[in-house]
């Protein structure tokens, strides 16, 4: 069964921060033969003075595909893991929602939509996941974590929101590679100009120094721009960061 | 480097008691300034990769102790330079 794992606000200032978490719980899945999860994304949530965040406001989730059996081992897991693991004065918030059981999904996907744009409240993130049957839990503090681990979950839902955490390796920077190398190479699955236009596999692209992807339609994209320098006659560079800021 | 000071405090200001970087980041001397007071800084430490704003690295922008708000950001070290 597909499940979704989200969570937030597991960090302090000094401390690991939550992506590394959602990587632990991640790689613990598949260590213990529970199931395979994906990569993990990052889910920019709303900035405001009454929302007390560390420094980004942003939640993490990842999907398991999960032996039947071991839901209740995981969650277990993740519990115990987050309340022993998350840092002193952190307010962390474990989210389990197994999607084909999920009531209402389009409630769950309104939520992660609001929490980008508004401030909501925990009473408001209990309702909802008690309302759609899924699991949300405080771990330590004043628990805050509980929304944004709902929310990630809801936009990674959407599979229209995020950014992959961690980066793709092929080559190194300045280097070129085709499309289809770069799909073969990584777990990359469409490479697409940022006006939509999708590359075809033997379209060489030139490597940034960092090379990142995006959740589009439910899919791991690696968005590109149009080169700069165009005198070796590539039409395309991996897109900077400041295209990238805004998934 | 005095008129560099001048610039830096512009784009500094005080809103409830905390000092907030509210320049455009989009801009590019804004962002310029993000950098050199990255550079100055006696306490920068570069964020996890996955919240570097920029490929430019030292800049206050890309740092661990610095805070996005709504007008911007602020600093967990109240900009020390």
């Amino acid at each position: 069964m597909k499940v979704l794992v989200g969570i937030d606000d597991t960090d302090d200032i000094d401390s690991m921060g939550t992506g590394e978490f959602a990587d632990i719980l991640a790689k613990t899945v598949e260590k213990r033969d529970w199931g395979k999860c994906s990569r993990v994304t990052r889910h920019q949530l709303f900035v405001h003075s009454d929302i007390p965040y560390t420094s980004h406001n942003s939640s993490m989730c990842f999907v398991a595909e999960l032996a039947e059996t071991k839901l209740d081992d995981l969650i277990t897991y993740a519990a115990e893991f987050l309340t022993q693991e998350s840092a002193e004065g952190s307010d962390p918030g474990l989210c389990v929602a197994v999607i084909d059981k999920v009531s209402s999904p389009e409630l769950l996907i309104e939520f992660g939509g609001k929490a980008k744009k508004i401030v909501v409240t925990k009473d408001e993130a209990y309702s909802l996941a008690e309302e759609l049957g899924i699991h949300l839990s405080e771990h330590g503090g004043t628990g805050q974590g509980v929304i944004g681990a709902l929310a990630g979950v809801g936009l990674r839902l959407t599979g229209n929101d995020g950014r992959f955490k961690g980066r793709h390796r092929i080559k190194p920077a300045g280097n070129i590679a085709t499309v289809g190398e770069i799909i073969a190479q990584t777990n990359i699955e469409v490479v697409k100009a940022i006006d939509g236009t999708v590359l075809s596999a033997d379209e060489p692209v030139l490597l940034g120094q960092k090379v990142k992807s995006v959740l589009l339609e439910h899919k791991c994209v690696l968005l590109v721009c149009p080169a700069e320098n165009t005198s070796n006659e590539v039409k395309w560079e991996t897109c900077a960061m400041k295209y990238l800021r805004k998934y | 480097m005095k008129k560099n000071k001048v610039d830096m405090l512009k784009r500094l200001k005080v809103i409830d008691g905390i000092t907030h970087f509210c320049g455009d980041l989009e801009n590019e001397a804004d962002f310029k300034m993000s950098c050199l007071i990255g550079q100055a800084c006696p306490s920068f430490i570069v964020d996890v990769e996955d919240e570097i704003y920029s490929e430019e690295e030292r800049t206050c922008t890309n740092c661990r102790f610095r805070r996005w708000t709504n007008t911007g950001f602020s600093c967990y070290k109240r900009f020390p330079v």
